[in-house]
């Protein structure tokens, strides 16, 4: 009887210590312990991690000079006024038409790349424009270009030129968005500018 | 006499109301003004240019004091090049200043530019208290967190100084005692004889073996079972929360202002890996929101992290050649010798990133929210049902059950089995 009061008594003792060490113990800073770390660990880099190989320390190189990745298409276009107007003139989407696949590939790109400032219908008016932390936008159906008219009259190139480059505030995308999603993207931004 | 008086009376009258009216017109016109203005401006200018601070082009408060000639400023709005070419030295040195940047041509009438003027002057003259408003609020906020964190810091250091004048009080209680026993020739060999009593504690244990015994038993238990979490806990990083280089808060860019996750993640969508944005997406937004009005005017103290990572210089708006990373820390790891890949559960099987990361639009800062063991991928994976249809990704596989139902030969190369990489990867 005696002991068994002891080892009830034992038994909650040990429960409030485990209890209380456990709870210390797993600091959240740390990712905690591992076993057979070189199962786990990578023995390639990954692209963002440091690297003693390169001179810059980094693993994720450019590519050298004059040489382009395959697939890559050079954007024959220059970042300027005469640039934007060229391609303006002479860029034909290549999903021009699609009314389809391409263009709800477009609208959910669009969703996800340009609505926070842009605004769902494209009026300018995003959660970012609305919170009052960034300047709004032109409408893509009533406002007006700063490169010179009405933003509904934009053709493919210089909607395509503007995406690749940027303009004004708007930073370039061409990094977060590929050329053929650029396409898609267009093909929704028309839909736009007819939006009442 | 008394005629005369009303005359004058009636005609003084007369002059304040049409001097009152006259006023009220005025002002009511420029206010009038100033709303068509301020349309105006957010149509045209706020792309580039913002009343109290450079953007893209100069801030334009007092921009009518800046020009001499109020026609040539409005020549400028209008067509700058023009008025550039023309030698203006105003115009040109203002070019000059802004690294050839072109303002483009404003189609806008003259009474257009009156208003748009009128607004930037009013703005212009408000900002004194508009500036002061939040900068008093900002620096409540920050008086705020001062006083609590001194409140705080004063408290704990309150503790410390109590805590050392216990201990030092204490010391000095003990050698006044012993100088005290010192004096009535208790010496040093009483000393010695509270030390030997105090080993001869330890004998205590020998004469009670069993207490002893489950003392030790008690440890012993409670350390296995500690010792059998921890084994449980080996490489299951739940809650892991590294500090990361820069205080970037999810919380308030994909919670409070909505951008999408894709849009820094780019990859997630398209690839094998999520992808952590490079520092020209977050120049994206940020060459513009600096969050001045949280700190006194300043730049953001994070904000420069990124400008200082891409050695770029906020006032000229340039980019330097002595850039560093941003050495953000991983939060999910997984195991070299799993293969995950990100774009087949987003974009073939439509997962929300939050299925597996958590409320992250919630997180101010990340922490692992699945455990990303072995079990949790197969416990999903026996429940999640396949969504065939309308999904392009399987169309080539149904196709191939419906042959094989027709009862048509199928290979392995008809099924992809002679793609390189099924062997040599």
């Amino acid at each position: 009887m005696k002991n068994n009061i002891r080892l009830v008594s034992f038994a909650l003792a040990a429960t409030v210590i485990v209890g209380s060490l456990s709870s210390c113990y797993h600091s959240k800073k740390n990712p905690g312990y591992e076993y057979a770390p070189n199962m786990y660990h990578p023995i390639a880099y990954n692209p963002d991690q440091p690297n003693a190989q390169f001179k810059n320390g980094q693993t994720a190189q450019l590519p050298v000079a004059g040489t382009a990745p395959i697939g890559f298409h050079k954007f024959a276009y220059e970042n300027s006024l005469d640039g934007y107007a060229k391609a303006g003139a002479e860029l034909v989407n290549p999903f021009a038409g699609d009314t389809t696949l391409a263009l709800a590939d477009g609208e959910s790109l669009y969703n996800n790349f340009c609505s926070h400032c842009h605004g769902m219908q494209g009026k300018g008016d995003g959660a970012i424009i609305a919170n009052g932390k960034f300047p709004p936008p032109p409408s893509y159906s009533t406002g007006n270009s700063s490169r010179g008219g009405a933003m509904k009259d934009l053709t493919d190139g210089k909607i395509y030129h503007t995406i690749t480059y940027g303009v004004n505030l708007m930073g370039p995308h061409a990094t977060q968005i590929t050329p053929e999603e650029r396409w898609k993207i267009v093909l929704y931004v028309h839909k736009l500018q007819n939006v009442q | 006499m008394g005629f005369h008086l009303s005359i004058t009376k009636k005609l003084s009258v007369r002059t304040i109301l049409m001097l009152t009216s006259f006023v009220l017109t005025f002002t009511s016109v420029k206010a009038q003004d100033a709303k068509v203005g301020e349309g105006i401006f957010k149509a045209n200018c706020t792309s580039c240019h913002a009343i109290d601070r450079q953007v893209i082009g100069p801030a334009l408060k007092d921009v009518d004091k800046r020009w001499a000639d109020k026609g040539l400023l409005k020549k400028f709005i209008v067509a700058s090049q023009e008025v550039i070419k023309s030698g203006d030295k105003y115009a040109a040195d203002l070019f000059q200043k802004y690294n050839g940047t072109v303002m483009p041509n404003h189609n806008l009438s003259d009474a257009e530019l009156d208003s748009l003027l009128a607004y930037i002057k009013t703005e212009g003259d408000k900002p004194a208290e508009v500036a002061a408003a939040p900068a008093a609020g900002a620096a409540a906020g920050t008086d705020g967190t001062l006083v609590n964190n001194y409140t705080i810091g004063g408290l704990i250091l309150l503790i410390v100084v109590l805590l050392v004048v216990m201990v030092v009080l204490n010391r000095v209680n003990g050698s006044l005692d012993r100088l005290i026993r010192m004096k009535n020739g208790e010496a040093l060999e009483n000393f010695v004889k509270v030390v030997k009593e105090k080993i001869s504690n330890f004998k205590w244990m020998l004469r009670n073996k069993k207490k002893v015994f489950w003392f030790l038993l008690l440890f012993m238990g409670a350390f296995s079972v500690w010792g059998w979490d921890q084994m449980w806990n080996i490489n299951v990083n739940t809650g892991y929360q590294p500090t990361q280089p820069i205080k970037f808060s999810h919380e308030i860019h994909a919670g409070l202002n909505q951008v999408n996750c894709q849009y820094c993640h780019s990859g997630a969508f398209k690839s094998k890996n999520a992808s952590i944005p490079s520092a020209n997406v977050c120049m994206n937004c940020h060459n513009y929101v600096q969050a001045t009005e949280k700190y006194n005017g300043e730049i953001s103290p994070e904000i420069k992290k990124i400008y200082t990572a891409l050695d770029y210089n906020p006032e000229t708006r340039t980019y330097g050649t002595n850039t560093k990373p941003i050495e953000w820390i991983r939060v999910h790891n997984l195991p070299d010798f799993a293969y995950f890949n990100h774009s087949q559960h987003t974009t073939v099987a439509g997962i929300a990133c939050q299925t597996c990361h958590g409320p992250v639009q919630a997180m101010q800062e990340v922490s692992q929210f699945a455990p990303l063991t072995m079990v949790w991928c197969i416990n999903c994976h026996k429940a999640t049902e396949v969504k065939s249809k309308g999904n392009a990704y399987y169309d080539k596989l149904l196709a191939t059950h419906e042959e094989i139902k027709k009862g048509k030969k199928v290979t392995a190369a008809m099924l992809g089995g002679l793609e390189c990489v099924k062997c040599h990867y």
